[in-house]
């Protein structure tokens, strides 16, 4: 096979991953774009580990499991672990896991008036 | 199953998983190093298989060159790939496509065994028989599908 007739069926193989992405739920893992959701409450706990941290916060009478983002992300964009501590009130948007019952994928906190995108 | 899910706990629970999970760099470092030994790994390997595969007569050659590449690649990815999984063995012992990567590995290294058992001699001799093809078609497909599923395992 010449470079060339590799290079086009690569790209023809991404094209047909784009076209099925398109389809599927894009992004990591299978969480629902279309419900997306806000939840304003106090910390109850909060996992500060890598590869990503987790805010656990009490909606509608039933814990949620909030997936945040890698510790150096967050912390780049001026969230540090102390200010997430719990019984701090914080406000997280993101999207229901289609998988997890209770399980959202965070897009964005707010924490101290100051609003940070995880993406 | 259930001594394998135990001993991904004690691995999760080790020293090396809670600073895996606390370090701010160590987890991202790892990352950074395990894509970096995997594609030195699967280049020098690929780089060999598919000489194998067009009957390429200097294929001992390239076996020369591309080991120290490969070497130095299976020592990053092993270095990295133990922080990677101790960060979260039990959720990794769970997950289909990590297992599946483990068996792909397991294929690859019992292939290239075979292979050096089988065929080495006929490579010192300036040979490529027929034989060291259907190796290298393993070889290249076992690799590659490691590759694949490692970076698959964070979409399942």
């Amino acid at each position: 096979m010449t470079f060339a007739r590799f290079s086009v069926a690569v790209f023809a193989l991404f094209g047909v991953l784009a076209a099925s992405d398109a389809i599927a739920h894009h992004g990591w893992g299978s969480y629902d774009t279309s419900k997306a959701f806000t939840i304003t409450a106090p910390v109850k706990a909060l996992e500060w580990a890598n590869p990503h941290a987790h805010l656990m916060l009490e909606h509608e009478g039933v814990v949620w499991e909030a997936i945040l983002a890698p510790l150096s992300r967050i912390q780049a964009r001026g969230i540090t672990p102390e200010m997430l501590k719990p019984g701090t009130p914080v406000s997280v948007y993101g999207y229901p896991s289609t998988r997890t019952p209770n399980e959202m994928r965070a897009e964005r906190v707010t924490v101290a008036g100051l609003t940070v995108e995880l993406r | 199953m259930t001594l394998l899910y135990a001993l991904a706990a004690l691995v999760e629970g080790s020293a090396l998983g809670q600073m895996a999970r606390a370090s701010v760099w160590l987890y991202p470092v790892a990352n950074l190093a395990h894509v970096l030994g995997a594609a030195l790994v699967v280049g020098a390997i690929a780089t060999f298989d598919i000489a194998v595969l067009r009957r390429v007569p200097a294929a001992r050659g390239l076996v020369r060159a591309g080991i120290p590449v490969a070497a130095a690649g299976l020592v990053l990815v092993l270095v990295s790939g133990t922080v990677l999984f101790a960060a979260e063995a039990g959720p990794l012992v769970r997950n289909g496509v990590f297992l599946a990567k483990l068996g792909v590995i397991a294929l690859g290294i019992l292939n290239v065994t075979l292979f050096h058992l089988a065929i080495s001699g006929a490579l010192k001799r300036g040979e490529v028989p027929a034989t060291a093809r259907l190796f290298a078609a393993i070889s290249l497909t076992a690799w590659i599908a490691a590759l694949l599923l490692g970076r698959a395992i964070a979409y399942v």
